[in-house]
């Protein structure tokens, strides 16, 4: 059975910080399991589990990271947002009329279904509402569950 | 085997791996991403270029969680600016 996580941005942004709560402690740790699974020779046969940021999403982390560099982080610090953003792949439509923040989430979550077992991952509590009423209230959404990161490490650890 | 992994070593264990990654320039991405970067200020693409064509992490230890724990600075930018881009996503 493969898995893809469909990830909203707090988590890889959660991976980044320097906040000691468990969803920061536990991104990093979901983000490396995904990263080591994703270089790890076997996995190219396998393809266990994946992770994924909606392509608008990703955009939009693209233009805040050429922000920062202009106001400026360090070369060290840019690789490690590289690194972040490596141990996930990007897909879905860049779509510049998405309303709503976590609906790029939602169309990359239906894409996937057809090959994967999809798994959202989000932190962000109120995404997280937003997401539920949506999957109940428009059924071509599809439903998927929400994990929080330290779920997905776990999930991502016995699966 | 793609241009973004070339090569890894893997002794099964989470905490100790070795591995040689080949990184796609973040560069080139932005600019293939967003083609009307390519009049951005050059500076920083410069910064990008130098930076980023390609990156070699050897003996991670502690892995990814490990490494981000041990190289991201309390005294840099960054974690502002990762408090300013929560609220972009809320």
């Amino acid at each position: 059975m493969s898995f893809a996580y469909i990830i909203f941005p707090d988590v890889l942004l959660d991976a980044l910080s320097l906040d000691e709560d468990n969803n920061c402690k536990n991104s990093k740790l979901f983000l490396g399991l995904l990263l080591k699974e994703k270089i790890r020779p076997s996995s190219l046969i396998s393809k266990r589990f994946r992770g994924f940021v909606a392509s608008y999403h990703h955009q939009c982390l693209t233009y805040m990271i050429v922000e920062w560099i202009n106001k400026g982080i360090t070369d060290e610090e840019i690789n490690l947002v590289q690194l972040v953003l490596e141990s996930i792949d990007r897909d879905g439509i860049e779509n510049y009329h998405y309303v709503e923040n976590y609906t790029p989430l939602l169309d990359l979550a239906k894409e996937k279904s057809d090959s994967f077992d999809v798994i959202i991952v989000c932190n962000n509590e109120e995404v997280r509402q937003k997401l539920k009423e949506s999957m109940g209230t428009y059924s071509h959404f599809g439903k998927y569950p929400i994990f929080n990161s330290e779920e997905a490490f776990s999930h991502a650890l016995n699966n | 085997m793609n241009n973004d992994c070339v090569c890894m070593t893997d002794n099964s264990n989470l905490n100790t791996w070795v591995e040689v990654i080949d990184v796609k320039s973040l560069k080139e991405e932005i600019i293939n991403d967003n083609p009307q970067l390519k009049n951005f200020d050059g500076l920083v693409l410069k910064r990008i270029h130098k930076s980023n064509i390609a990156i070699t992490y050897e003996k991670m230890e502690g892995g990814l969680a490990g490494y981000l724990e041990k190289n991201l600075s309390k005294s840099s930018n960054l974690p502002n600016f990762i408090k300013e881009a929560r609220l972009k996503f809320c």
